[in-house]
């Protein structure tokens, strides 16, 4: 696959899934529902022309050169400088991106007035920090995600948002993943009724270790086992699926929180849980169940949204009606034609026969090939919607036009994350704490 | 906005979209289609009918036109209504009058109907006259599905309305027709298949969990004896209005209605 065939792929796909929002009756009430795609439409995509967002990466490890492969493929993005405090990371990223500049702090490279936005791919701790010199420094910011490390830095960000004209992203994949606007619409439809209820879960069977080529190297390589530098399972599995969560309930937030996590097998001098469970809980009663271990994946990664008419598997693309085991009819006539041959279906019943077992039938979110995360990479997959919002970035870049609501989802997801550690550490029912509350939020 | 789902089948060339819930039921659409974008097109013209006719004929929505019109009961003054309800009514006068006056939308005396067409309006002659469009508005939203299926150049199509409204265009996939079985509803077996094609067919009857929902507005006795009527025909709404007659119809009236209805096809079944 050549590199222009790629490109149509990847980046024009939810593209056209915008434009053909346009032409459909109720398209532009559809479209208001995600209010940040419309910052990058393919109509604010020509008038950028061959403007070119000169960006930098700031952390080249594993995922900043997931970043750095997709910008490869981004037309209007262009990386003029490369930044790591750990040289063989550096060494790659420049062996990759031959003319750009390297950095090894990023406080210098925040100087250099020819970069109009950063991509920061660091340990969680690190984030906010770069966050706020990079705002401060004038240059639009794609950070990824979760927020930050503690609640008081996640409020931080937030309120240097609101003053800043920069334009701030925080990778929310998920919000620009077809299956997943396309999910969401049909929820917020009313295709599976009432929300009443919220699975997600995160299971893999690996220890999270990276190869370390020298002791002291441990806490700088391994960051996410130790909790000054991150918030374990909750901050870098969890915030992506508490983001579906806020964003199906269209920002109601649970006010109470409560948890139990355990460090059960990898007991390697780790200090984050490698198994938790943690409850959330709305002021209506309806509850998200979290739960996230690593020593077994038999259950893989999902995103369940249960309403009284139907659920929705995000992850999967998939979602299931309670009431087909009415519609026997029609689903003889398709599987019929499945297998190229005429048979008579039981239409025209003036009523049905109740099935007993309720077999549930699979509905695809989308139609063609569906990209599938099975959350067994550490690293991200192809065509989750990061290579979209990174492109919006760089977009954003040039056109300076804030993409509404990444910052608040992600605040919001963070928050929920890092309150779920709370609850677990302090073995007690959290209420919301008002302090972290933003206009954004309901309750 | 409509709450549906659609599907494409590339390799079948085939479109398959649904709603949920609309006029109180579920709407499928089955059709063959060149091209999957412009079904889906079509189908967002499919839906916007549906839902236009939605909101004129659901009484249980108080918005809509009829449960309005309900609402003011208009004794007096004459009311002006829409196009789409001044023509069913209309319609509705034709079937109450070639029916032996067995289809009533008022369900008691549809004379009391007065339908001004020149100048699109309407009033009843008493208190507490109400229309009730259940055994038409589906009949007629396929008409008009029909039409919009056929003007796109679709020559395959299957409709099912509600599951009891049928409409079958051209043939299965891999068949010379689209063929539907009715089931007992007491007991499931078989009792009869039909070869549709180019027609609509439209069941009524009473089923074990409902029963006695169909009223004689001659007689006004509800109809809750174990049968099943079905009607297959080449206009939808005929379909439509007919199995529902042929329900409350003896057999002098279905004699008269029968011969009104050249290349209807009625059929009566004891479950």
């Amino acid at each position: 696959m050549n590199e222009k065939t790629q490109l149509q792929g990847v980046d024009l796909s939810l593209r056209k899934f915008i434009r053909n929002l346009g032409y459909l009756s109720g398209g532009a009430a559809l479209l208001a529902t995600t209010p940040w795609l419309t910052s990058c439409t393919p109509e604010k995509l020509k008038e950028i022309g061959g403007h070119k967002a000169r960006v930098a990466l700031i952390g080249t490890g594993s995922r900043g050169m997931y970043h750095a492969h997709n910008l490869l493929l981004i037309p209007h993005a262009e990386v003029v400088a490369v930044c790591d405090n750990y040289e063989p990371h550096l060494r790659q990223a420049a062996e990759f991106f031959p003319k750009a500049r390297t950095y090894d702090d990023y406080h210098r490279l925040l100087e250099a007035k020819d970069i109009d936005g950063v991509i920061i791919s660091t340990p969680l701790h690190q984030h906010a920090p770069i966050v706020l010199d990079a705002l401060s420094a004038g240059k639009h910011v794609f950070c990824e995600k979760a927020m930050a490390r503690t609640l008081d830095e996640c409020k931080a960000i937030w309120e240097a948002y609101q003053k800043t004209d920069r334009a701030l992203y925080f990778c929310m994949q998920r919000m620009y993943d077809e299956k997943y606007i396309k999910g969401m619409q049909m929820i917020h439809s009313g295709l599976i009724g009432d929300v009443v209820g919220m699975r997600c879960h995160w299971f893999r069977n690996a220890d999270w270790r990276r190869p370390v080529p020298s002791p002291e190297l441990e806490r700088k390589i391994n960051w996410r086992l130790y909790k000054e530098s991150s918030g374990g399972l909750m901050t870098e599995l969890a915030s992506h699926q508490l983001e579906i969560c806020t964003w199906a309930a269209s920002h109601k937030m649970p006010e109470t929180i409560m948890g139990l996590g355990d460090i059960v097998y990898w007991k390697d001098g780790r200090e984050v849980y490698d198994n938790v469970n943690v409850l959330y809980r709305y002021s209506n009663g309806v509850k998200i169940n979290y739960e996230s271990l690593i020593s077994n994946k038999y259950n893989g990664m999902e995103d369940q949204i249960l309403g009284t008419k139907g659920t929705m598997e995000m992850a999967k693309g998939i979602y299931y009606l309670e009431q087909d085991n009415e519609l026997s009819g029609m689903r003889q006539l398709l599987e019929s034609v499945k297998d190229k041959a005429l048979a008579a279906i039981p239409a025209a019943g003036p009523s049905w026969r109740p099935e007993t077992k309720s077999d549930y039938v699979p509905h695809s979110i989308i139609q063609g090939k569906v990209h599938v995360n099975h959350g067994q990479s550490t690293v991200g997959v192809d065509k989750d919607g990061s290579d979209i919002i990174l492109s919006a970035f760089c977009q954003s870049c040039i056109t300076g036009e804030k993409a509404k609501d990444v910052v608040e989802e992600a605040y919001c997801s963070t928050v929920l994350c890092l309150l779920g550690n709370k609850a677990m550490e302090e073995k007690r029912l959290i209420t919301f704490p008002d302090e972290y509350k933003i206009p954004y939020m309901k309750f | 906005m409509l709450v549906n789902r659609a599907e494409w089948d590339a390799e079948e060339h085939l479109f398959h979209g649904f709603v949920p819930r609309i006029m109180g039921t579920r709407f499928d659409l089955l059709m063959k289609h060149p091209d999957g974008e412009d079904a889906d097109l079509l189908w967002w013209r499919v839906m916007d009918r549906l839902e236009v006719l939605e909101k004129v004929f659901n009484r249980f929505d108080p918005e809509s036109e009829v449960a309005r019109l309900n609402a003011l009961c208009p004794t007096e003054e004459w009311v002006e209504v829409g196009k789409v309800l001044g023509h069913a009514i209309e319609l509705c006068g034709e079937y109450y009058h070639k029916t032996e006056r067995l289809f009533d939308v008022t369900l008691r005396d549809f004379s009391l109907v007065e339908y001004d067409k020149e100048q699109g309006r309407v009033r009843f002659a008493e208190e507490g006259v109400m229309l009730d469009f259940g055994g038409f508005a589906k009949g007629y939203a396929l008409c008009e599905v029909r039409t919009l299926l056929e003007e796109e150049g679709v020559e395959c199509a299957f409709v099912d309305f509600g599951r009891s409204s049928l409409l079958a265009l051209g043939h299965h996939p891999y068949g010379e027709c689209w063929k539907v079985a009715l089931n007992n509803p007491y007991t499931g077996e078989l009792v009869r298949e039909f070869s549709l094609r180019d027609v609509s067919l439209s069941t009524s009857g009473n089923t074990a969990n409902y029963a006695g929902h169909i009223i004689n507005p001659n007689t006004g006795d509800y109809e809750t004896s174990q049968m099943a009527a079905t009607v297959v025909a080449p206009n939808p709404l005929d379909a439509e209005v007919l199995s529902t007659v042929w329900m409350v119809a003896d057999q002098q009236e279905r004699q008269t209605i029968a011969e009104r209805f050249a290349g209807v096809e009625f059929e009566m079944y004891e479950l």
